[in-house]
């Protein structure tokens, strides 16, 4: 078990480009990857976790702790998590999506999901292609087709200019 | 947890972040650190690693899909072959939003009103609203619902749900008990007993609002009886419905079924060109469940149904399970669709 004496229990976590965070392990814990550890007595020294750089370990952390501050009440948690995301583009969520799956925290990626549906839910074809990286891979006739097929999901939805 | 398998097909960077970040996409550690090194040209290229990332996982990327509203799902089709065949599969796993709303049926009885037959009444009940503080009293949370012909038909008692369809209601008033009433005595005419003139109504809960659907056209010197009429509305796919109209037509001289279709598109009827299978006779048309794009009845006896294929417009044998017990007759209690099957109950009482 963990090698440090005395309550509360503080887990030690580093991130990919080497910094180093604090952290109660009753927080840490909502993290499956980070309980399965300290559950198998490997968290003693410092946990590396390798896919999550600091910056947004450290946005995952203050979730972490603001979540595990608040008691069983799953209204006020849900409240907490939309204001926790308000604020968030949707590069660092993008970026919480990977951290959330390589922690294992289902509760952090449903919202963040659910957030970045609603963030893609009005954007045109080409902002989701720049956003995601994506080529277009169909042929302009397929395209069309496609298009075609799907005209009535375009209401209210912004258009392209340079599409 | 979700795990990205190298058996995926990879998408390819756009062109111009392809020429800069060439050696860099294949694993994630590797690639944080060029999402830290591409930083500085974030503002003329917003592609960030971690959502190429996603875009490119099928796990993660149907979860996004999940979360979107089955219109703005749809359109996410166009973006690339991927995401076409991700969102276009039998297998995506669509989860309905929870429910939110239960609808009650209840009767009302007033002392003045002479019929020995109650009006049913709907309300609607929001089954989670709510911050616990400040929960406004339980009976303001009641709204009326299918109130709508109470104030323009004085002759109807209620109104009758014949379906209920991914979040509409097929309706009409309930003239049978109108009808008895008047007469003072039961007419056995079966599910629509003054078939001319009972309207039919499509309503939305959601918005408590209502259209009405006019009855099929007759020729002169024709009559119309109605066998079914059904809802067919399915909003992953069009956000339109239909209603489809099984009748039998009959003039002077001969008589022929016929299926009409009322399309929320065009908001008029137009004749189909099918034709009734051979054992039809057996069907029970009283309960249309839509299910997977057609219309389904069950059968009480023999060991096949139909069902109306609505977007080829053509009956299709459905199989019938067994009969419960050895007997000849099925005691149907339950036939429905729920979570993407359909469900037949089947009781069969044994006589001592």
């Amino acid at each position: 078990m963990a090698a440090e004496t005395g309550t509360p229990t503080t887990l030690t976590l580093k991130s990919n480009d080497d910094e180093l965070f604090s952290v109660a392990e009753s927080a840490a814990i909502l993290s499956v990857t980070i309980r399965n550890m300290v559950e198998d007595g490997c968290a003693g020294g410092v946990i590396p976790l390798d896919n999550v750089d600091g910056k947004t370990l450290a946005s995952v952390i203050t979730y972490m702790n603001g979540i595990s501050a608040i008691p069983a009440d799953e209204e006020k948690k849900k409240s907490y998590r939309d204001k926790f995301l308000s604020d968030k583009d949707f590069e660092t969520l993008a970026d919480m999506v990977l951290a959330a799956n390589y922690l294992n925290m289902s509760c952090l990626m449903d919202a963040v999901s659910a957030k970045i549906a609603q963030v893609m839910e009005k954007k045109s074809v080409g902002w989701v292609r720049r956003k995601f990286g994506i080529e277009n891979d169909y042929t302009p006739e397929e395209e069309a087709a496609v298009k075609e097929e799907h005209k009535w999901t375009f209401e209210g939805v912004e258009t392209d200019d340079d599409n | 947890m979700i795990i990205a398998s190298s058996g995926e097909p990879s998408l390819k960077l756009s062109t111009k972040s392809r020429t800069k970040f060439k050696k860099t996409i294949t694993t994630t550690a590797a690639a944080t650190k060029t999402r830290i090194h591409c930083q500085d040209v974030q503002e003329s290229d917003p592609t960030s690693y971690s959502a190429e990332s996603i875009g490119s996982n099928q796990d993660l990327i149907n979860l996004i899909f999940t979360k979107l509203e089955p219109k703005h799902r749809q359109r996410c089709a166009i973006i690339c072959k991927f995401w076409y065949s991700v969102i276009t599969s039998r297998t995506f796993k669509y989860k309905l939003p929870p429910l939110s709303h239960l609808l009650v049926r209840w009767s009302a009885t007033q002392s003045r009103q002479r019929s020995i037959f109650p009006a049913i009444k709907y309300s609607i009940v929001p089954l989670h609203n709510h911050q616990t503080s400040n929960r406004p009293p339980p009976q303001t949370l009641f709204r009326p619902a299918l109130d709508f012909l109470e104030s323009n038909d004085q002759h109807v008692n209620g109104i009758r749900i014949i379906q209920s369809c991914n979040s509409l209601f097929l309706c009409s008033p309930d003239s049978s008990i109108k009808k008895l009433n008047k007469n003072g005595a039961e007419k056995n005419n079966g599910l629509f007993p003054n078939a001319s003139n009972v309207e039919h109504y499509v309503y939305n809960p959601g918005t408590n609002k209502f259209r009405t659907i006019p009855w099929p056209a007759v020729r002169r010197k024709t009559t119309r009886q109605v066998i079914a009429m059904n809802l067919a509305f399915d909003p992953t796919k069009s956000p339109h419905y239909k209603v489809v109209s099984l009748s039998t037509v009959r003039n002077s001289c001969s008589s022929y079924n016929q299926v009409d279709i009322y399309s929320s598109e065009k908001w008029r009827w137009r004749a189909t060109k099918a034709e009734f299978l051979p054992n039809w006779a057996h069907v029970d048309f009283t309960n249309g469940v839509f299910f997977n794009g057609g219309v389904h009845w069950a059968s009480h006896t023999g060991n096949t149904s139909v069902y109306f294929d609505v977007e080829n417009e053509h009956f299709k044998i459905m199989p019938m399970p067994p009969v419960q017990g050895g007997g000849q007759r099925r005691s149907i209690r339950y036939f429905g669709e729920s979570g993407g099957r359909l469900l037949l109950i089947d009781s069969q009482e044994q006589s001592p």
